[in-house]
């Protein structure tokens, strides 16, 4: 069986220019997507650059089972948001006509454009154009505006990327879209590619993907689609999508509710997804390859106009009762975050502090450009929003710089209001919850506040696989039960696919590469874990109480004993929170060492 | 079959029944003539029988090589359509007509039941007047990988009247169904599904189009 090629379309929007390079033999040491980028990152980002400048990296990227285990398309970056090593994901088909177009490595983007620009793919067809009548345009119209016109030109239907004016505006936590409501939403990616004057990428792959074993990936592959694993799984996850986690978590408080400072409150029995369901679902859309598919859609009609989008954990959870709202008046204000083009999640912290900050009097109805921020009030919402991504006015140009450069203009009696982890909104998965189910690799106070990227889940040793494979973990649930944990699912899929013979060692050892060396681009840049993995002072002051009378709240001791227990146990991280020295070296990651020994950055 | 041991909250036992596939593999496929259909709106746009047809025909898995085509259209609410060819009745058949090689290259063949396009004496990529003459462009090519056009011959491969469609089998969603036509002696009206997956999805965009309240029958009016 012979080995696959793996190749990566490096784009220079300074220079104009494009070359195809074979990446093969990192591919075997990182995989794709995100492993793959924190070399590219290592290599090419120097110390202390501007994320928002044009030293900057995009890495829109592809694993070698993107399409067959889900389909995700990986952005990697460094964070404008925190400075530190970024990604997001993103699904649809985005990802599977890059791996059509024999891009198996993605396509990175460098350098930044004189003018607004979009990057044209079709094939081996690679093309710098005008955007100059794009720029500025909403998410929607530019992404039916850019598909109709390359329809007219190819014949062809094209799979696109883009960004709103909160990206144009560099709002430091804009997002990129792909099918209107499907978006990479963390740590500004949409800012990353608004500073290049990049609105939009554009790709369409005609030649299939390469595999070097067509036979039995089929085999694996049709296992998977006709599994009665895969059939409960669908009756699920494609009626619900991922509406119905939302209520479960509001009523035990693990969400917030009132910028964070309720456990639980009435408001929460307004997000009801089987009202939602019954009122306005449409029809289910999937992924390519995924015969579990998620994607649940709505369509709601009302004299005021129609909406359309699609409510999920993401957009939805801690942004509906954190501003005190239902899910009826998120269905209003989801397609705006999408037309805007923001984070849905930062969003709901940043919301939810601006309502706090407003009814406590330190911001004042001045500040907002005249908006009477109420609690729950939906039209509120949705006008500071379009100011935010415009940066209209002294309160929302504040807040969309992020919480910790809002600090200074808003004073410190902010501070204590803010529910924040390294400068990231953290109102999903309260930190405060200690049930066991936040207390694992991906999410809770101890995953938020040990993650070196953010407040976010997908920071564990996990995603050092799932997001260099790529593998969607919402898809992947038939695919552990009929192949074993992830480690075996991908040594299953990767010796028939790239043409290797790994063994599931191997693949855990590529996890844990990926996971260090992901952590060693935040360390280099400034990243620290003695200085920033804490939580904020409320999760230690503020008790939460849930729908059926448990408390919630950290004592500081407990979190310091459980952060040393999660760093060494759950993180294979020395007690300082730091990648040990041997593990380093034992990984092939020895090169890292000379960059961080000054940093006192390795354990 | 390993089971469990996820971790992440998967199915942790083995199937009720102990069956190998989820069911739709027993259904009884029709004797006489018939055509793959599509309920339009299961199809979630996931693209698994694009990848069956192009291993049953081609031996690889690409989704510009298989017969049954499948896009996903943003409406703006995103949508997967499918169409495939629906053998038309020998009245509505334009392809057939088209073909400018004398016998049509292209042609319903009687005795196995599906379509067929003659690798030997079809003109190839220079003609296509099939394809154009099909409203619903059912017939596929592509120039690099294919020397001739190619239709959906119900996945007899070898023309031996073995119809397998494997797109069937492997629908998730059972979107996908073979259609019977002779065993109700129904008048066999195939081409009512000949519709190209603009059109279908121009169709299915209508559901989206504002309703005045007042045009609608409710219990309790929401004001």
């Amino acid at each position: 069986m012979e080995e696959i090629k793996f190749s990566l379309l490096d784009v220079d929007l300074t220079n104009g220019t494009h070359r195809v390079v074979d990446v093969t033999e990192d591919v075997k040491k990182y995989l794709g997507a995100r492993g793959l980028a924190n070399k590219l990152i290592w290599d090419s980002v120097p110390v202390g650059a501007d994320p928002l400048g044009p030293q900057n990296i995009l890495h829109v990227g592809v694993g070698p089972a993107t399409g067959l285990i889900g389909t995700k398309t990986i952005l990697s970056f460094m964070s404008p948001l925190t400075g530190w090593a970024g990604r997001s994901a993103l699904s649809g088909d985005v990802g599977d006509v890059k791996i059509r177009a024999h891009y198996n490595a993605g396509i990175v983007i460098r350098g930044k454009a004189a003018k607004p620009v979009y990057l044209y793919v079709y094939d081996n067809k690679v093309e710098i154009r005008d955007a100059g009548d794009l720029w500025g345009k909403w998410k929607q119209k530019t992404e039916v505006t850019l598909q109709d016109r390359l329809r007219q030109e190819t014949g062809e239907q094209f799979s696109i990327l883009c960004i709103g004016p909160a990206g144009e505006n560099l709002v430091r936590y804009a997002n990129v879209t792909t099918e209107f409501f499907h978006s990479a939403s963390k740590w500004g990616c949409g800012a990353v590619m608004g500073s290049k004057n990049l609105k939009a990428i554009a790709v369409r792959g005609t030649k299939g993907p390469v595999y070097a074993d067509h036979q039995k990936v089929w085999e694996l592959f049709r296992n998977y689609a006709t599994s009665p694993f895969t059939a409960t799984h669908r009756i699920n996850f494609s009626r619900w999508g991922a509406s119905t986690s939302m209520i479960g978590m509001l009523r035990y408080a693990a969400e917030g509710v009132k910028n964070s400072h309720l456990g639980y409150h009435e408001v929460v029995e307004k997000s009801d997804p089987h009202a939602h369901e019954l009122k306005y679902h449409v029809w289910t859309a999937g992924c390519p390859g995924c015969a579990g598919p998620c994607k649940v859609p709505y369509f709601k009609n009302t004299p005021k106009g129609t909406y359309g989008g699609e409510l999920r954990h993401d957009n939805t959870g801690g942004f509906n009762a954190n501003i005190m709202c239902g899910l009826e008046e998120m269905t209003d204000i989801a397609p705006l975050t999408d037309e805007l083009g923001m984070d849905g999640e930062e969003l709901g912290g940043i919301i939810a502090w601006a309502m706090d900050l407003y009814e406590h009097g330190i911001i004042s109805k001045k500040d907002l450009g005249g908006i009477d921020l109420k609690w729950g009030d939906a039209e509120a919402t949705c006008e500071l929003m379009k100011k935010i991504a415009y940066k209209e006015g002294k309160a929302p140009a504040a807040l969309a710089e992020g919480f910790r450069r809002a600090y200074s203009v808003f004073g410190k009696e902010s501070i204590p209001l803010a529910m924040e982890v390294h400068g990231c909104a953290a109102p999903t998965y309260d930190v405060r919850n200690q049930s066991p189910q936040y207390m694992g690799d991906e999410v809770g106070g101890l995953a938020y506040s040990t993650s070196h990227n953010g407040s976010r889940m997908g920071a564990g040793i996990a995603s050092g696989l799932l997001e260099s494979l790529t593998l969607c973990i919402f898809a992947s649930f038939p695919f552990f039960a009929l192949y074993g944990p992830p480690f075996e699912v991908a040594r299953t899929f990767l010796n028939p696919v790239c043409g290797w013979n790994i063994t599931g060692k191997d693949v855990q050892d590529i996890s844990l590469r990926n996971y260090y060396f992901n952590r060693c681009v935040s360390l280099r840049s400034g990243y620290y874990p003695a200085k920033d993995d804490y939580l904020p002072s409320r999760a230690f002051d503020e008790p939460i109480i849930d729908k059926y009378g448990t408390s919630w709240v950290w004592g500081r001791e407990k979190f310091e004993q459980e952060k040393k227990r999660h760093y060494v146990n759950v993180l294979q991280l020395t007690e300082a929170g730091l990648p040990p020295r041997a593990g380093l070296e034992r990984l092939g990651l020895g090169f890292v060492i000379p960059a961080l020994e000054p940093l006192k950055a390795v354990g | 079959m390993t089971t469990g041991a996820s971790g992440h909250g998967g199915h942790e036992g083995p199937p009720a029944s102990g069956m190998k596939g989820w069911g739709k593999e027993n259904f009884v496929f029709p004797r006489g003539i018939a055509c793959i259909e599509c309920d339009e709106m299961k199809c979630v746009g996931c693209g698994i029988c694009q990848m069956a047809c192009s291993m049953q025909h081609f031996g690889v898995i690409n989704k510009d090589l298989s017969r049954i085509q499948v896009r996903k259209y943003g409406l703006p609410v995103s949508k997967g359509i499918q169409m495939t060819c629906s053998q038309c009745q020998d009245e509505e058949r334009e392809c057939e007509k088209a073909c400018p090689v004398s016998p049509p290259a292209i042609y319903f063949d009687k005795k196995t039941l599906h379509m067929v396009i003659d690798k030997d004496r079809c003109l190839g990529e220079n003609c296509l007047q099939c394809r154009e003459a099909c409203s619903a462009k059912a017939i596929r090519n592509h120039p690099e990988l294919s020397p001739v056009p190619f239709v959906c011959d119900l996945c007899d491969t070898q023309n031996t009247g073995q119809r397998q469609p494997q797109c069937i089998n492997v629908c998730p969603t059972g979107a996908l169904y073979f259609k019977d036509f002779e065993s109700r002696n129904w008048y066999p009206i195939r081409d009512l599904f000949r519709k190209s997956l603009d059109e279908k999805a121009q169709l299915i965009a209508r559901r989206l189009h504002p309703l005045v309240p007042d045009n609608m029958w409710q219990p309790k009016r929401e004001k």
